[in-house]
């Protein structure tokens, strides 16, 4: 008997843990991915719990009104229908078939969903509904709307617009947009999925815009890497003759510099050096800027990043190297990556509330900048930071440039299967004390980065700086 | 001997009062859930209800201990849970809520009968070779004639009243295994465990399938002392588990890689597999901590929310302090049961007490588990509180089992007492 | 009632819920902890609680006490560990009310006997019953008011009396009890007519009421002669 109760001691400590267990999960799950559930699009009983209270209203950050409720009870939008199609899918729409808008996402704040149930009671006394607290958003609603006429028609991508010193997004837009005031049968069959947020979740391979990382890890874990006399011969070749590393357009460098190569965008030098560097290296630095973190702000509901992890043979880890082979990144990660680059190596976290005040004025909460991480040394990203110049100056990224401004920046082409032409991506800032700003615009299926990309985010820098 | 156990009574100064604080506090909170419902459906029969369910609670947690001894606490709280069951159940629609009261009341009678009969347990000696038999045979009915319900063959239907043979047979293979494995005879046991498996997976019932192994595979554990019985039993399993993945198609349980499938991605499929999961995940956080009230939730999208995820629509209404408080309960239910245990002097005691804890905690640990998505969904019901007559009945009949195990116990300690007195010369 | 206001009513409402279920969650644990205190306490009063006699061993006089159900083997875990046993030796003991002690091996070709039964045939051990197994001899002993059968072993005491304590003396037991050991080999000598149901011999106990040395002979079944008895 005295085996058995011993026996039966240890099963049971078991057993009790496991029960605890069950606690211990549930609580972790609701705190981290709680309000994420609660404002998916899965969860229809926002719709009726939005009914029995009148919403308060959101502002972008100039003061815009960008939805309010009317005395029917009927969500409002702006009148102006760019600006709307701009904001769409910041804010969500009615039905929420745009998931995790701020209309949804931040529904607890907007509806008032924690408020006492003692000022409840005194508002059913009264007999008025009760009220939510209004928003000021991080967003600019001109710019936005300025940046999706730019946008190329007919065309999917994104573009994301920062500050890298505070982690304010300025804008968020995803092509295609659609009017909330105006959503017919055809949007919702649309193949080309309007309601889907292309700058938050969708994620695809970069292109030599990760060449950045690249960079980095070279810098990091090669020694005096700048000034080794690099060979580009055009192709790298791996066995069996399949994947072999081109330039773009075959192009064949010859004995160049690191940071030529980086500015001419030289696919050989880079797929070269992550060989050189190792999966391990590569992927340690990928990390370090957060690829393959499972993301959970406050604010954004972001699809994770991730760096390839199966099948890494030598051709893989090269075109890993471009940023091509199995990597995943989002529109706004890329953003964030140009960010930390900017911001001497510290990634801010993105943010989209600036203020919330409730309905008798208080200020409920309050911008404050967060640092997500650090991904790397303050000298190393002045270091990519001025290859990033050069290649706005005189590499690739000629298009971005805005004269008397310092604009830094990096094009990228991806190639993706089945489709006819490479993703255009660009990402940049610029290099002013009073213009603190990042960039990322991502264009599928558009071809080449320099030609499509590039221009396109000079003209969102321009519009940035208010210059003509 | 009759003559000392009278003085023995007399030896208890210590007078508790009729209805203990936490009693008390328990009729309260069922009242006030009843009463509650009353203001909302302003009906006779929801007023009759309320006064009925805190009466029954009443009744059984101060006579049956006067009658019988029984564990004060256990008592309190089965009968708490079954309470809460009706009251929820009964919030959902009031013919379930009506018809479970009924169920509960039959389940009370139904464990004093177990506990009666455990108590004078060596009287039935006779009977444990049948129990084996009449077990397997239950099992088989199924298998032969059953009514096929989401997926598993697992209903008998005898007029019209279904139910579920797994279930009686539970209590039973408790039994059989303490007995076999107290006689050391961890053959037998093992050779009937696999027959009930063998024939539950022919129904197809997967679930009770994966109780009945865990907590034989406890049983056995706690009795031998062996690590590594334990060692190969999880081996096994596991062995078990990935040869029947690979041929989940082949042998007809296609609707296992859904099970998976919804389980790993529930988002991802909100609108087919990942429905039941992700439908219950809302309505705890649609609850928040606080939940939304009685009566004001907002959880009736939810398939089968009377008897698996009925912890989903308590922590709507009620919130997420109360789903950590119900657990707690639980909790404590299943550690009283092995103090039941601990204390016996036979090892088939023991392992009858420890068997039947086992069972119900592993039971609550597989379904909540399955609503919060830390496990998938199997079909196993939430003891004491899910809709189920038969699962109400086998709960409470493994609760009997353990208050008269705890009885015997009691027995036990008075002889000892006999004992200290003669031996000290007093008696 | 109104649905909105319903719906205010539950808000309030459910704090008291939640406050009441916290009651009883703390309610519920403070009465396991204190039944248990009240348990323990219980136990602690009664020594011997759970024991229903004790195990002496002969040759050493180490006495080991003697719950109700338990193994004897030589292993960390057994109820009674006796640590020469031979390692394939295990014992296991089971109190079955009205019949004795029921001996059984764990494996089956034990060689330990009991009173000279081997112990595959499950005999029942009764109070001064011995028990060979291995190296050792050991003597049951019960506590008085257990409820075995009247021990055959009393009246087989040798040239010392076999010591009692105060607490092991034997269970008056129904007279017809006498005729039960019809299995056991005794020399004809033994006269269960001698005692009748009403009294019954206490044995040899010095003034301090200390028991007074073991019996040392191996179980034989050999009884006194008749005159011995006459001089106590």
């Amino acid at each position: 008997m005295k085996n058995l109760r011993s026996m039966l001691r240890k099963a049971a400590l078991v057993m009790t843990v496991l029960l605890l267990s069950l606690v211990v999960f549930g609580a972790y799950n609701v705190s981290t991915q709680g309000n994420r559930w609660f404002s998916s699009s899965a969860n229809t009983h926002l719709r009726e719990l939005r009914a029995n209270a009148t919403a308060g209203n959101v502002y972008d950050r100039m003061g815009v009104l960008l939805a309010t409720t009317d005395i029917n009870g009927k969500r409002v939008y702006n009148p102006d229908s760019n600006i709307r199609r701009s904001m769409v899918h910041v804010l969500g729409d009615r039905q929420n078939n745009v998931g995790y808008g701020v209309e949804a996402f931040m529904a607890n704040r907007l509806y008032g969903f924690d408020t006492s149930p003692l000022v409840r009671l005194t508002h059913a006394i009264r007999g008025e509904k009760l009220k939510g607290n209004d928003l000021r958003l991080t967003v600019d609603s001109n710019l936005s709307s300025r940046i999706a006429r730019l946008f190329p028609k007919d065309h999917k991508g994104a573009c994301v617009v920062m500050n890298y010193r505070t982690g304010e997004v300025l804008s968020l837009l995803s092509f295609p947009n659609f009017d909330p005031d105006n959503i017919t049968e055809a949007t919702k069959q649309d193949r080309n999925r309007p309601f889907w947020n292309n700058a938050t979740r969708w994620v695809s391979a970069p292109g030599s815009t990760f060449k950045v990382i690249t960079l980095a890890s070279a810098l990091q874990n090669i020694n005096n890497i700048e000034n080794e006399t690099l060979n580009c011969s055009g192709i790298i070749e791996f066995p069996g003759g399949r994947h072999n590393l081109l330039d773009a357009g075959k192009a064949v460098h010859g004995n160049i510099s690191l940071k030529q190569a980086f500015t001419k965008s030289c696919n050989v030098v880079f797929g070269s050096l992550a060989l050189r560097l190792g999966d391990a290296q590569l992927s340690n630095t990928a990390a370090a800027f957060g690829i393959g973190d499972y993301f959970l702000f406050r604010d954004f509901v972001v699809e994770n990043s991730s760096y390839p992890k199966h099948n890494r043979t030598q051709s893989e880890i090269a075109w890993t190297g471009v940023g091509q082979s199995a990597l995943q990144i989002s529109p706004l990660h890329m953003c964030m990556i140009a960010s930390s680059i900017a911001n001497g190596g510290d990634m801010m976290e993105p943010q989209l509330l600036l203020r919330e005040i409730n309905p008798n004025n208080e200020v409920k909460e309050q911008f404050s900048p967060r640092v997500y991480k650090k991904a790397l040394s303050k000298e190393h990203a002045k270091i990519i930071s001025n290859y990033m110049y050069s290649v706005v100056q005189s590499g690739t990224g000629t298009g971005a440039r805005v004269k008397g401004y310092r604009i830094c920046g990096k094009t990228g082409s991806s190639e993706i299967d089945n489709q006819e032409k490479s993703n255009a991506w660009f990402i940049g800032f610029i290099d002013e004390e009073n213009y603190p700003y990042a960039v990322c615009v991502a264009v599928m299926n558009a071809g080449s980065a320099g030609k499509v990309a590039a221009p396109l985010a000079g003209e969102i820098f321009k519009a940035i700086l208010g210059v003509r | 001997m009759r003559k000392n156990k009278k003085r023995l009574n007399k030896k208890r100064i210590n007078k508790k009062p009729l209805v203990n604080k936490l009693a008390f506090t328990i009729v309260l909170f069922i009242f006030s859930g009843f009463a509650m419902l009353t203001v909302k459906n302003m009906d006779m029969q929801t007023l009759v209800i309320s006064i009925a369910v805190p009466l029954i609670f009443l009744m059984s947690t101060t006579l049956i201990p006067k009658i019988f001894f029984a564990d004060k606490l256990l008592l309190s709280l089965v009968n708490f849970l079954c309470s809460l069951g009706v009251l929820v159940l009964y919030r959902m629609d009031p013919a379930k809520g009506v018809n479970h009261a009924i169920n509960y009341v039959v389940g009370l009678i139904t464990m004093v009968v177990i506990m009666l009969v455990v108590k004078n347990l060596s009287r039935f000696r006779k009977l444990f070779p049948i129990i084996g038999l009449f077990s397997i045979a239950m099992l088989a009915l199924p298998v032969v004639g059953g009514k096929e319900i989401g997926g598993a063959k697992a209903w008998i239907q005898i007029g019209s009243i279904g139910f579920q043979p797994s279930e009686v047979v539970k209590i039973m293979l408790v039994v059989a295994n303490a007995y076999f494995l107290s006689k050391k005879k961890i053959f037998y046991s093992m050779a009937f465990t696999g027959m009930c498996l063998l024939l539950l997976v022919l129904q197809r019932d997967l679930g009770t399938a994966l109780l009945y192994y865990v907590v034989t595979l406890i049983m056995m554990f706690v009795a031998s002392g062996s690590w590594a019985l334990l060692a190969g039993g999880v081996i096994g399993a596991g062995a078990v588990a990935v040869l029947g993945y690979s041929l989940l198609k082949r042998i007809g349980f296609a609707h296992l890689e859904r099970r998976l499938l919804a389980w790993l991605n529930p988002w991802g499929n909100y609108k087919d597999a990942g429905y039941q999961t992700v439908q219950s995940l809302l309505a705890i956080v649609n609850g928040g901590a606080f939940g939304l009230g009685l009566g004001a939730g907002n959880a009736s999208q939810i398939p089968v929310k009377e008897t698996d995820f009925i912890f989903p629509f308590i922590l709507n209404e009620f919130g997420m302090i109360f789903g950590v408080c119900l657990v707690l309960i639980y909790i404590i239910i299943f550690l009283r049961g092995i103090a039941v245990a601990m204390r016996c002097n036979h090892r088939m005691h023991s392992l009858m007490a420890a068997g039947c804890s086992f069972f119900i905690a592993f039971q609550t640990f597989v379904i909540i588990g399955g609503n919060i998505n830390m496990l998938p969904i199997t079909g196993v019901t939430l003891p004491f509180v899910s809709y189920g007559g038969t699962s109400l009945l086998s709960s409470m009949g493994m609760m009997g089992v353990i208050q008269g195990i705890a009885s015997i116990n009691k027995r036990h300690i008075m002889q000892d007492e006999l004992l200290a007195d003669i031996g000290e010369g007093l008696a | 009632m109104a649905r909105e206001n319903y719906e205010l009513l539950a808000l309030f409402m459910r704090y008291w819920f939640v406050f009441l279920m916290l009651v009883i969650s703390i309610r519920a644990v403070r009465l396991m902890a204190k039944e248990r205190h009240e348990y323990k306490k219980l136990i602690d009063s009664l020594p011997d609680a759970g024991l229903i006699g004790e195990i002496v061993d002969i040759t050493t006089g180490n006495s080991y006490p003697l719950p109700r159900e338990g193994d004897i083997s030589n292993k960390a875990g057994a109820d009674i560990r006796l640590i020469y046993l031979p390692r394939s030796l295990s014992i296991h003991f089971e109190f079955v009310p009205r019949k004795g002690i029921r001996l059984s091996p764990v494996k089956r070709n034990t060689t330990a006997l009991m009173d000279g039964i081997p112990l595959y045939e499950r005999p029942y051990a009764l109070h001064g019953s011995y028990i060979q197994a291995g190296s050792y001899t050991l003597r049951v002993r019960l506590f008085e008011g257990v409820d075995v059968p009247y021990s055959k072993r009393l009246s087989t005491s040798m040239d010392d009396s076999e010591g009692w304590s105060e607490r092991t003396w034997d269970f008056a037991a129904d007279d017809y009890l006498y005729h039960m050991q019809t299995d056991v080999n005794y020399e004809s000598d033994y006269d269960y007519n001698y005692y009748s149901h009403q009294e019954y011999d206490y044995g040899y106990e010095d003034e301090e009421g200390y028991t007074k040395g073991f019996d040392l002979a191996p179980p034989s079944g050999v009884a006194k002669k008749e005159d011995d008895y006459e001089e106590e």
